[in-house]
């Protein structure tokens, strides 16, 4: 075995170890055979000092606390190596379809939002038709305060010739009333909405935040402390939005619910009313 | 000589060595190989540990002829080191001489 042969059997022993420690190694037994060949010995001599490449090699990988026996040589290297990148390319296989997942979700929940939103613009809009169309013909009035209108009806049913003018102007006046309320809750959703919106960037934000800080964090950089800090604000921002979003939602439900309400109570008020018509004539 | 006992006193000496004064990895071989007998391959496996242990410290200086050599010192650390183990040595061996000089007489 030459020189040449005997570092190169040596290199692909050591593949294992960073390209600078092979070179480091290498270059100090090539040293020691020039020296060996200088001081008057062949090539072969000089080698054969060094014993089996093999139990070198090991005792060199020893030096680096890596256990020889589980590489043998460089057949096993490039089997460990070739079975290490299969096992990379599953995790990476694996990690797609997990991401893939994540956006079918993320999609379905998209989707979900926009039909939501599209439906309450769609209610929005109608409560607003009903609003205006209510003024010229009131009696379908879609949410008759039971207070309020249990006096109007007594008046209008007291008289009900002379002064069927101001009735109308009562009329008038409810819807005008109605249109209020609606504008003074749309107000307030509008409110909540502007409220939640910041709270949302700024979370987003923190996230991002919390990502660099952690990427820094890893590289050996004291943040632990700033991180701990973004991930509390980011913690104060979910909860705060979520308070935001549990209002809007309440507040949409509440309506939904009085409306039904209303719509049973319209049944009975007419009987009040006949009720109350007795009660002069008699 | 017995492998295994060359095996346990070799660092002891490679560490002596170089205390007295920075060698290159040729240098310290030839240096070794006067008071054991020892296979050179070995030596270079040792010299990496206790250079990757902080015992040794590395650096390159050119020589006359040739590429530059790489020179070992010793450190702090390696200065205890050697100590610690010149104390476990001398123990060791007197034991063992005190052992045999009992069943010789």
């Amino acid at each position: 075995m030459n020189k040449q042969e005997f570092l190169d059997e040596l290199r692909t022993r050591i593949q294992i170890l960073e390209d600078v420690e092979q070179q480091d190694i290498l270059a100090e037994y090539a040293q020691h055979i020039d020296l060996r060949t200088a001081a008057g010995l062949t090539e072969e001599e000089a080698i054969r000092d060094f014993g089996d490449p093999a139990q070198l090699a090991s005792e060199i990988l020893e030096a680096y606390h890596v256990d020889p026996s589980r590489l043998r040589g460089h057949s096993s290297a490039s089997e460990w190596l070739s079975r290490s990148s299969g096992r990379l390319r599953q995790a990476a296989v694996r990690v797609g379809a997990s991401f893939r997942r994540a956006g079918r979700g993320l999609a379905a929940g998209m989707r979900r939002i926009w039909q939501r939103a599209a439906g309450f613009l769609r209610r929005f809009a109608g409560r607003l038709r009903q609003l205006f169309h209510r003024r010229p013909t009131p009696p379908p009035a879609p949410c008759p305060d039971p207070i309020k209108e249990g006096p109007s009806m007594i008046r209008t049913s007291k008289m009900p010739r002379t002064h069927t003018f101001s009735a109308g102007l009562g009329r008038i006046f409810h819807g005008l009333v109605h249109l209020l309320a609606a504008l003074v809750r749309l107000a307030w959703d509008l409110l909540l909405v502007l409220i939640g919106i910041p709270f949302a960037v700024a979370g987003m934000l923190s996230l991002l935040g919390i990502g660099l800080l952690l990427v820094l964090l890893l590289q050996g950089y004291p943040l632990a402390g700033p991180l701990l800090c973004l991930l509390g604000g980011v913690l104060c921002c979910a909860a705060l939005l979520g308070l935001d979003i549990t209002l809007l939602r309440r507040r949409e439900g509440r309506s939904e619910r009085s409306r039904s309400t209303c719509a049973q109570e319209t049944v009975p008020a007419p009987i009040a009313a006949s009720d109350e018509e007795v009660v002069p004539h008699a | 000589m017995n492998a295994q006992f060359k095996k346990g006193v070799l660092e002891l000496i490679v560490l002596e060595s170089v205390r007295k004064r920075d060698m290159y990895g040729y240098e310290l071989v030839a240096e070794v190989s006067k008071v054991v007998d020892v296979n050179e391959g070995t030596i270079y496996p040792l010299l990496k540990r206790l250079t990757n242990e902080h015992y040794f410290e590395t650096y390159l200086r050119e020589s006359s002829e040739g590429p530059p050599r790489k020179y070992y010192h010793l450190t702090a650390a390696g200065v205890l080191y050697r100590d610690a183990l010149e104390a476990e040595w001398l123990q060791f061996s007197q034991q063992v001489n005190v052992f045999l000089k009992e069943h010789r007489a």
